[in-house]
């Protein structure tokens, strides 16, 4: 129990900081889109991802999708989903 | 820095990780529950016997072709049923026993011993197998049954019975 716990802590860190990460890494203008064009883009694959995980598990009888990975997909969506006011209005 | 600490951008992070996290388990949880129809594992019944007649106390031989989807493990319930001779089946209490074992994915031969029990009266029997194994959070079974075989006292049938006495008394004449 306190083992699953720890590692459903340590995974969603590790979500949150890849929140963190990829916001540093997207911002600032490239390939002819903005921030968060390409931030909204990243959620959206996250989702599909997720998404696409959760239909494998229902399909293939032998894959089971480790809880860790949909805590980390959650984390890195939800960093994304909250924008505070400065950011929310910057282009 | 400050975006990563703004506490309501953790509450987000948190509130969507925990909701992919209970989506996910609760999708999975139903679809195995109420819709999936899959046999993960099964046997080519009815399974058969290495003989036709037993005594009590004896081992039965059964030798299963079983199929497996999955590796897991799983609890084996087993009981003997008499067959009256108007078809009727009853289980015999004293045969009941639980068992657990690890299933490979793949097809195998396997061949387990059961011995019946000692106080087991003749009769035609079979036995009864259930097989209970978890799957993605839920329990899934599995009946299968042998051949029938019978149980006489003396381990051979009574006409065979009365063909050796009859050979026995012609040789002693």
């Amino acid at each position: 129990m306190i083992n699953t716990l720890v590692v459903a802590i340590v995974a969603f860190t590790i979500g949150y900081v890849s929140g963190f990460l990829s916001s540093k890494l997207l911002a600032g203008r490239a390939f002819g889109f903005d921030a968060d064009a390409r931030i909204n883009f990243l959620v959206v694959v996250i989702t599909l991802v997720w998404l696409l995980s959760v239909v494998i598990d229902l399909v293939s009888a032998s894959y089971e999708t480790p809880l860790q990975i949909h805590l980390l997909m959650g984390a890195i969506v939800g960093y994304f989903f909250y924008k505070p006011p400065s950011q929310g209005r910057k282009k | 820095m400050t975006n990563l600490l703004h506490p309501y951008r953790f509450l987000s992070a948190f509130l969507f990780a925990i909701l992919f996290l209970l989506t996910a388990t609760l999708v999975n949880y139903l679809y195995f529950k109420y819709l999936d129809t899959t046999v993960y594992y099964s046997v080519a019944q009815p399974v058969s016997v290495d003989k036709p007649v037993y005594k009590p106390c004896e081992d039965t031989i059964l030798t299963t072709k079983r199929t497996s989807l999955i590796d897991t493990t799983a609890d084996f319930y087993r009981d003997l049923r008499l067959v009256r001779s108007d078809g009727a089946q009853f289980k015999v209490s004293s045969s009941e026993s639980q068992t657990k074992g690890i299933i490979k994915s793949g097809v195998q031969l396997v061949s387990i011993g059961i011995k019946l029990p000692c106080d087991l009266p003749d009769g035609q029997y079979f036995w009864n197998v259930l097989i209970s194994y978890p799957y993605k959070g839920n329990m899934k079974n599995y009946n299968y049954i042998t051949q029938t075989f019978r149980v006489y006292k003396a381990g051979i049938s009574p006409s065979a019975q009365d063909a050796i006495d009859k050979s026995a008394t012609e040789s002693a004449r």
